[in-house]
């Protein structure tokens, strides 16, 4: 009996000892991939390219214009209104935000460059290819530091912790040159078509290139390389820039670079953010100024400014630019839930200024990729996002045309294309004038054609005139109250450029707290 | 057979039953009433063998009555002793004045008196029926045993810092869990309590400060040998916790100590009798601190103020101040904030514990149950708990010990879908706002916002989560002195959760057409985690005593692994709200699922030695070797020693009559060395996580890599010395311990943000070295003078933690400037805070123009940040140490006043030198859309009011929020933590109920508070911040203690 007690007790240790396990402490994990067992397919090679499109911009290009003298940053407690307030500084939030997402997109970029070799495929012509569309957006990553900051660390290898905390700003020259450089490996390494639409192509590279050589102050250069991309027969305008923001006209043969997305999977909220708040309490985020609503022609050409434009202030949308209103909700517009646009303060309508804290505080709201299609999920929009289309480039051409001042007929056609697309047909320029005409001319088209893309923040900054028209309150529409004009003012708001300090941004102060080499902008 | 007759009065009845006819059991009754011994006109036999059994076996079946008083040495009647027929369940208590009465089957026996505070006493029963006894108190000290790492300790040969609590002491007051019933109790142990919903308890405990930074600073909790959580144990099924402070105690769980150790000690049943136990309470909890609103007149003219400040037109006309004041259409002219008052109200709380516990000698068990229902002071909260354990002894042989113990607990939780935008909205963005309309809409502020939506009408977050631990021990006696202990124990836990957000539309109620909120699709998000985790401990022991050596040494294995999995799923547009379940939603591109496992183990080899000579001079060495998978191979393993000595100065000759004064005095030292190995899984490797893009239309995968690797990361190791002293004195009714320790932690695992020229997250590295040096101290005291009864204790603590280096790194600063901003750089305390100091308010123009400003436009009525480095100007650069956030010093205090079956029961509780800073809403003094609190009424400057605590408002312009001394409020606080008035019911009543034991109580929790913070209505363990938190409540109890 004790016997089989005993027995009892030691098997039980034994069963005891029989849990312990040789391989406790070699765990390997099974729910992510480890850079071991990676790079080995050419698969490895695309899954990796893949990721660094997610960098691109998305909705994000709204800032740009937001930000600038045609825009403005509806919430006023947000890091954007204190941009536009002048109020930023090297703790801003926006300004890290820019920064960090920018290196974090060349992080991904560098380490797909530094490994696709690794990949043993005979297919290199596909490892070539990936390596170019990969080289194209570290290149849109650098276009945007360069305008932003100026100098920049430039950063082509995976780098570690303790090169990461001796970088020094590279010469924004010397960006540009890399910018130059790489577009044009680039586009020798890629594809003019895709069978995949949203993949980066060798018009991609070159229209990039002419916008960074417009940015750069190189004209020659960008117009070469604009017409570069007008050679390649691919691109045309779209005839209808109505619809050109639609589901309907996605990857068009105007789009030459876009950030995809599609609903559920990977969407994006572009109309819970820009929609009016009528539409679903969406919410404003950037609204149109009355700088931009007045800068359409009448549809004679002139300038409502023009005392002969016929333009008349108490029926001011109607003889317009028809842009204006395919870019713009103007009060009496359709909205996509089918009611009346009527921003009138005190209408009682939910789209009233003042009626709510994110109702548009100007009367006016974004309507470029507001689409019916995404009124049931605010949130959850499909809709691609353009980032270079070939109307820019055409105007890219033509600005860098005239600033090389080699004026010819082919920078007067270029423009006409863009005034006289199908459904927009402004009259045309008859003949070039002197530079200075052509200047205002090109530049006036690049602000009513691409308003709200996302370059006219950087196009102030280029021309240097953002202390010019930057600065003051910001105005909204104008309407008859007692058979009088009044004009909206935003409420508590002046814009501010300090000419001296905010053509470059300030290099964030964390990033020079971690390592002491980085300079600041002057004047921060 | 016939054995039974003597052993069990039950079992004879059961027999009677059946053998006797009805007639003789009235006969045998009415002898009883008689109340004399009669002997039996019955024979009885054995039903095996026929054969008769002596009538003195029935004699048992005769009561008689036992009647007597118990008192105290100095001749008190004691009250509420338990007087127990030894190994019955036949017993009693004492009445007021001591005496007792009880029926008992014969003069044989022996009688057991208990009560706490003394020993307990066997009597033989007497002859005579009545007796005396004396009782005499419980010195304690020569027989109290402290748990310690893998063993016990008696607690006069301690060398080490451990501190020691008993289940009972720490059940006084009623409370949910074991944080709340340990905080103020011990010295050297701060717990913040930070309320948290029912089942959500937002308290954290911290032994001897802050020891790393970023990472896990939890201390780590043993329950019968087993890591697990403070919050898995049942706090009426604590036996006692020993907190194990210096390194000498904590340095035998090595890589898991560095943050001390908690040891918890669950209860078992004692040989005897079985006794029944209910402890049920009622309770109501109140948000006790509610910020207040400026009155509306007020709010409305400061908001004026503001506007005008900034050059703005007036917000509000005086036609439309009028409007507001004299309205009586609330509905449409609403107050500017009611939420406090509409959000929260009183909730309920029901506990019901009851526990069973018995046995032989060689089989003991107890089972003890709990039922808590605990509903949140706002909709759509509560919390259930559920919860069986069953402890068992089996007695295998006479060297042989089995015990199985089984805990299973069921927490069923609901809580709003997204609870801290509630708290956060009662404060930010909802000013203005209809709480709801007549029909049930909701209003809405003008950003789009009601806390009440929030909480009652979007959706609930619901859990279930098992949690179930099996614990097998075993000990043999190989020879004597040596045993060896296996265990084995599983932890399983299973979390399920279910997330529901509701599709909803707000409608303008005076314009249903509009739309003003919309929530499209209802979605749900449902999870599935579990973890299963098993220990198993072999420990060796051998104990061996000659002439005056004591000598105990133990070795021992251990190993734990850890294996984790989670499961998530998501649809949308479910047919309404109340279809619930996962198939119901979408079959759409827009399901999603997602899953992850994970694997850990640690494999330990630890010793202790323990020599003792002649009871007077103690020496403890322990050691510790740890592997941990979440390193590699190279920097896996690790040592830690430790070593400590006590000398007994009491024992020595010298002390002589100074031992009538000072009965006990011991002076120890210790010094060792451990771990942490708080660092995610797999850091070591290199991953790429997957990400989605989109390609034509179709969903393309793609995999990017996002965090830096650090392949040499290792072991925290953190060295501490510890010196102290226990004395005893006066026979020892009164104890003080005394203790001053010095913690260096180094290669702290510190995750330092990294240039973001990097383009990768950080991961952590081992950096930096952070020190913590202090006191503790406790003094407890136990008198008795006539009826009145006394017994407490005082602990205060003082800490001082200092980051000594960063590895030429930092100093890193978070926060920004309009919320608390944290420094974490040398010579500075871990977090502290940081900011501008100020100089009062400008003034003058004139003022202003010889002080350089922070921004441009500053104006008399503005603050006036002080230029620290007189460089002309005030930037980043003027910012300096403001103040800690972690209190310096930490106090507490017990008292426990009994008096002729009254008992009271007083804890204090406080901290001092720390700082809070306030911000959002409550900073904000109404310059944004927020909650304005009264306290800026009238107080705030203006060219007439130029004296005036506060700034000028200026609408939409944070220029004196900005992250200064001003907003930084002394944190310090004494508060009176709990009063509970305990009755107990007279035996004599009781035992008309058939109870042994009744007491019945009322209590209050958080009932007063004295703290710089209750002028902003605010919780003085609140975090810094904007205050969005499951506020601290204050707790109303009524409960009873049952014992049958």
């Amino acid at each position: 009996m004790k016997r089989i007690k005993y027995n009892i007790a030691l098997l039980l240790a034994a069963s005891m000892f029989h849990a312990c396990s040789k391989d406790l402490l070699n765990t390997t994990p099974n729910d992510r991939i480890s850079t071991d067992l990676f790079w080995k397919t050419e698969r490895d090679a695309t899954l990796a390219a893949n990721a660094v499109y997610t960098f691109l911009e998305g909705v994000n290009i709204f800032t740009w214009d937001g930000l600038s003298d045609i825009g403005h940053r509806n919430t006023l407690f947000s890091v954007e209104a204190s941009i536009e307030r002048g109020q930023l500084d090297a703790l801003n939030g926006k300004v890290f935000a820019e920064w960090d997402d920018a290196y974090t997109g060349i992080r991904a970029a560098n380490n797909f460059l530094a490994n696709a070799d690794l990949v043993k495929t005979s297919n290199a012509t596909l490892i070539n290819r990936l390596k170019g569309e990969v080289k194209v957006i570290r290149a849109y990553q650098y276009i945007k530091l360069a305008s932003l900051f100026g100098d920049v660390p430039l950063v082509t290898t995976t780098i570690s912790l303790e090169e990461g905390r001796k970088l020094t700003r590279t010469p924004v020259v010397q960006i540009w040159d890399f910018v130059s450089k790489e577009l044009t490996e680039a586009a020798d390494m890629l594809d003019k078509t895709s069978s995949e639409k949203g993949r980066v192509t060798k018009g991609a590279a070159l229209a990039l290139k002419a916008r960074a050589m417009l940015f750069a102050g190189r004209f020659t250069e960008a117009a070469a390389a604009a017409r570069q991309v007008m050679d390649l027969n691919v691109y045309s305008l779209y005839p209808a820039y109505e619809t050109l923001f639609s589901y309907a006209a996605e990857n068009n043969v105007e789009v030459i670079l876009d950030k995809q997305f599609i609903k559920d999977n990977y969407s994006n909220n572009v109309f819970s953010q820009m929609a009016p708040y009528s539409q679903r309490a969406s919410g404003s985020f950037y609204v149109p100024t009355k700088k931009l609503v007045d800068s359409y022609q009448m549809i004679n050409g002139r300038s409502i400014s023009d005392p002969a434009s016929g333009f008349d202030p108490r029926n001011p949308y109607v003889n317009r630019d028809p842009r204006l209103k395919y870019s713009i909700f103007v009060p009496g517009d359709v909205l996509p839930d089918g009611k009346i646009y009527n921003t009138r303060p005190n209408s009682n309508t939910a789209d009233a200024i003042g009626y709510s804290f994110i109702t548009t505080s100007t009367g006016f709201n974004v309507k470029k990729y507001i689409n019916k299609e995404d009124l049931a999920q605010p949130a959850n929009s499909g809709i691609n996002i353009i980032l270079l289309r070939y109307a820019e480039v055409l105007l890219t051409y033509a600005e860098a045309k005239i600033e090389a001042n080699q004026i010819d007929q082919t920078v007067v056609n270029a423009i006409n294309a863009v005034r006289q697309r199908k459904d927009v047909n402004m009259p045309a320029l008859s003949a070039p004038g002197s530079r200075e005409a052509m200047r205002e001319i090109v530049r006036h088209e690049r602000l009513v054609e691409l308003a709200f893309e996302g370059l006219r923040y950087f196009d102030l900054r280029r021309w240097r005139i953002a202390e010019n028209v930057l600065p003051g309150k910001v105005y909204g529409m104008t309407y008859l109250e007692n058979n009088n004009l009044v004009t909206v003012e935003v409420q508590a708001f002046e814009k501010l450029f300090n000419k001296d300090r905010d053509y470059l941004w300030p290099i964030p102060q964390r990033e020079r707290e971690l390592n002491p080499n980085l300079t600041q902008n002057p004047n921060w | 057979m016939h054995k039974i007759f003597t052993k069990s009065r039950l079992l004879v009845l059961l027999w009677l039953n059946a053998f006797i006819s009805p007639v003789n059991a009235q006969m045998f009754a009415l002898s009883k009433a008689n109340g004399t011994s009669q002997k039996a006109p019955y024979e009885f036999f054995d039903v095996k063998t026929n054969n008769a059994i002596p009538a003195t076996g029935f004699e048992k079946l005769i009561d008689v009555v036992v009647s007597g008083k118990v008192t105290s040495q100095n001749g008190e009647g004691l009250a509420g002793v338990t007087v127990i027929l030894k190994g019955t369940t036949t017993g009693t208590a004492t009445g007021a004045d001591g005496s007792f009465s009880l029926s008992i089957p014969g003069y044989k026996g022996t009688l057991q008196f208990s009560f706490v505070g003394f020993l307990t006493k066997e009597v033989p029963v007497p002859s005579s029926g009545n007796i005396q006894v004396i009782m005499e108190e419980d010195s304690r000290s020569l027989q109290d045993v402290v748990v310690v790492g893998y063993s016990t300790q008696k607690k006069v040969s301690m060398t080490s810092a451990v501190s020691q609590i008993k289940g009972e002491e720490l059940m006084r007051r009623p409370v949910s869990s074991v944080q709340q019933a340990l905080q103020g109790q011990l010295p050297g142990v701060t717990i913040i309590d930070r309320g948290g919903g029912p089942g959500k308890s937002n308290a954290f405990i911290r032994v001897r400060g802050i020891t790393t930074i970023g990472s896990n600073n939890n201390p780590l909790v043993m329950v019968d040998g087993v890591e697990q959580r403070l919050s898995d144990i049942n706090p009426d099924d604590i036996e006692s916790i020993s907190v194990l402070k210096d390194a000498s105690s904590t340095a035998i769980y090595g890589s898991r100590a560095a943050n001390g150790v908690v040891l918890i000690t669950t209860r078992r049943a004692k040989e005897g009798s079985v006794s029944v136990n209910y402890n049920g309470f009622l309770a109501r909890q109140q948000a006790i601190n509610n910020p207040q609103q400026m009155g509306t007149e007020d709010y409305m003219r400061l908001q004026n103020v503001a506007y005008r400040n900034v050059g703005l037109p007036l917000r509000f006309t005086e036609q439309q101040i009028q409007d507001y004041l004299t309205t009586t259409d609330r509905l449409k002219y609403p107050l500017p904030n009611t939420w406090f008052e509409t959000v929260y109200s009183p909730a309920p709380q029901m506990n019901h514990s009851l526990s069973v516990a018995g046995g032989s000698n060689t089989f003991k068990a107890r089972l003890s149950l709990r039922y808590q229902d605990q509903d949140g002071i706002l909709a759509n909260y509560n919390a259930k708990t559920s919860e069986i354990r069953v402890n068992t002894d089996f007695k295998v042989s006479p060297k042989i010990n089995v015990s199985t113990d089984v805990n299973y607990r069921l927490v069923n939780g609901v809580t709003p879908v997204n609870e801290n935008i509630v708290y956060d909205r009662m404060l930010h963005g909802s000013m203005w706002t209809t709480p709801k309309f007549p029909d049930g809409t909701y209003g809405l502020s003008n950003q789009g916002h009601n806390p009440l939506l929030y909480a009652e009408a979007a959706g609930t977050a619901k859990t279930i989560d098992d949690y179930i631990v099996g614990n097998i021990k075993g000990d043999w006696e190989i020879v004597k002195g040596l045993k060896f202990t296996t265990q084995f124990a599983s932890r399983i836990n299973l979390t399920t959760g279910k997330n529901f957000t509701n599709a909803y539309d707000v409608r303008d109620y005076y314009q249903p057409e509009i739309i003003r909120r919309t929530v499209p699709l209802s979605s749900l998000n449902e999870s599935r985690n579990s973890s299963r985790e098993y220990t198993l401990n072999n420990i060796l022991n051998y104990a061996t005593t000659f002439g005056k050596h004591d000598i105990n040494i133990l070795g021992g294995y251990s190993e734990i692994k850890n294996t984790g999995s989670s499961l998530g799923a998501f649809r949308q547009g479910f047919y309404s709200n109340d279809i619930q379940s996962i198939s119901q939603g979408a079959n759409d591109n827009t399901r999603n699922n997602s899953g992850g496992d994970s694997t850990w183990g640690l494999r330990s080899y630890f010793s202790r030695l323990n020599y003792t000579f002649a009871d007077k001079y103690l020496f403890e060495a322990n050691a510790r070797y740890d592997g941990s998978s979440r390193f590699l191979p190279e920097t896996r393993y690790s040592f830690f020693p430790s070593f400590s000595a006590g000398w007994r100065i009491s024992q020595e000759d010298f002390w002589g009559s100074l031992g009538d004064a000072i009965n006990e005095f011991k002076l120890r030292g210790s010094w060792g060395k451990t771990g942490n190995q708080a660092v995610n899984l797999y850091s070591y490797y290199g991953t790429l996580n997957l990400v989605n893009y989109t390609f034509s239309g179709v969903p393309t995968p793609g995999y990017v890599e996002q965090r830096l690797t650090n392949q040499n990361i290792t072991w925290e190791t953190t060295i501490q010395s510890n010196i102290g002293i226990d004395a005893q004195f006066l026979n020892n009714r009164i104890t003080f311990t005394a203790d001053y320790y010095n913690k260096r932690t180094e290669g702290i695992l510190l995750l330092l943000p990294i240039p973001a020229t990097i383009g990768l997250r950080p991961s952590a590295q081992n950096a930096g070295i952070v020190d913590n040096k202090g006191w503790e101290f406790l003094l407890g005291a136990r008198s008795k003078i006539g009826a009145l009864g006394y017994e407490g204790s005082i602990n205060f603590s003082i800490n001082q933690n200092n980051v000594a280096n960063l590895a030429g790194t930092g100093p890193y600063i978070s926060g920004s400037d309009i919320d608390p901003r944290y420094i974490i750089g040398e010579g500075y305390a871990i977090n502290s805070h940081w900011g501008y100091k100020t100089d009062g308010l400008f003034q003058t123009v004139e003022e202003i123009q010889k002080y350089p400003t922070l921004q441009a436009g500053t104006k008399p009525g503005d603050v006036k940040f002080v230029d620290m480095n007189k460089d002309g100007k005030i930037n980043a650069d003027d910012m300096t140490y403001l103040g800690t956030s972690f209190p310096k010093y930490t106090f507490g205090s017990s008292h426990n006043f009994s008096f002729n079956g009254f008992t009271l029961n007083l804890l204090f509780q406080g901290a001092a030198e720390v700082q809070t800073r306030l911000s959002g809403a409550l900073a904000e003094m109404g310059n944004q859309e927020g909650f304005t609190h009264k306290i800026y009424a009238d107080n705030y400057w203006t060219p007439e009011r130029t004296d005036a605590r506060f700034p000028r408002p200026a609408k939409f312009d944070l220029r004196n929020v900005s992250t200064s001394d001003r907003m930084l409020i002394n944190g310090s606080y004494f508060r009176l933590k709990n009063v509970q008035l305990l009755y107990q019911i007279p035996a004599e009543i009781a035992r008309k109920a058939y109870l042994r034991r009744a007491s019945v109580y009322v209590a209050g929790t958080n009932l007063l508070t004295f703290s710089k913070l209750n002028e902003w209505n605010l919780d003085p363990e609140a975090d810094s911040g904007r205050a969005q938190y499951y506020p601290q409540t204050a707790l109303y109890t009524m409960g009873i203690n049952l014992q049958f």
